[in-house]
């Protein structure tokens, strides 16, 4: 399977059906402070430059489901870049979210719980040594 | 130097906003064909040279108040990208040079 697939739930405030059909505009935005809003359109052109696609479904008071998919092999496609950092960075500037990563490779997968984490280390809040540490550990 | 001059001078072919051209200042130029590199380095005022058609290159021209987008190669913009660069207000214009001579001339110009 010559495919990279990419997919984000969560259990927020979700979307109405008109917001969903304009997420990916990048001059639409839930956001007050400016009327441009990049990040569901960039992720729906780097997913279009490599022969996929996003799909979002989404309802209100629910939460919203993100898939993106890539053609792996595709020459645009860009690489995944430093995901330790990335989800560092997302769980120490949310302490208040709790985030499940999981990725599946052909041959190995992981799985990273700030839950999990929480109830190993007996701690109600995790500090950025502790992320970095596991969240490094396991994407070793 | 204002925008007409230098679609004159490289007999560039304007795509939207018509109207702006006569107008627009250029303050200085920028060419890269990486969103998040124009958003880091591009400057208010500077023309972006580039070869992306996707609607996406207008939210970061506005983003930087960006004078006008060059799109380079012959490269057609989505019909999307026209309707909103229109309704934005946004210039577009269109090449058949590359970057590399189109970056080159501008320089000659004084754009820098």
């Amino acid at each position: 399977m010559d495919v990279l697939i990419l997919e984000i739930d969560d259990d927020g405030v979700g979307m109405d059906e008109e917001m969903v059909r304009k997420a990916a505009d990048p001059f639409v935005t839930s956001r007050t402070e400016r009327d441009v809003g990049l990040g569901l359109a960039l992720l729906a052109q780097a997913a279009e430059m490599a022969n996929g696609k996003i799909t979002i479904e989404s309802k209100r008071g629910k939460g919203t489901h993100v898939k993106a998919t890539f053609q792996y092999s595709h020459i645009d496609r860009k690489p995944l870049g430093n995901v330790g950092d990335t989800l560092i960075t997302l769980i120490c500037g949310n302490a208040e979210i709790d985030f499940t990563f999981y990725h599946k490779w052909p041959l190995r997968e992981v799985r990273i719980s700030t839950k999990e984490m929480k109830e190993r280390l007996g701690r109600a809040n995790l500090d950025y040594i502790d992320t970095a540490r596991e969240v490094r550990r396991r994407l070793q | 130097m204002k925008l007409d001059q230098i679609v004159r001078q490289l007999g560039v072919r304007v795509r939207t906003t018509e109207d702006k051209v006569k107008e627009v200042e250029v303050k200085g130029g920028y060419a890269s064909d990486l969103l998040s590199d124009v958003i880091g380095n591009a400057k208010e005022g500077y023309l972006w040279v580039t070869l992306q058609t996707h609607a996406n290159i207008l939210a970061v021209a506005k983003l930087k108040d960006i004078a006008a987008i060059l799109l380079v190669n012959s490269r057609k913009p989505d019909a999307d990208t026209l309707e909103k660069a229109e309704k934005e207000g946004i210039v577009l214009l269109e090449s058949d040079l590359s970057t590399f001579e189109l970056v080159g001339r501008l320089y000659e110009m004084g754009i820098r």
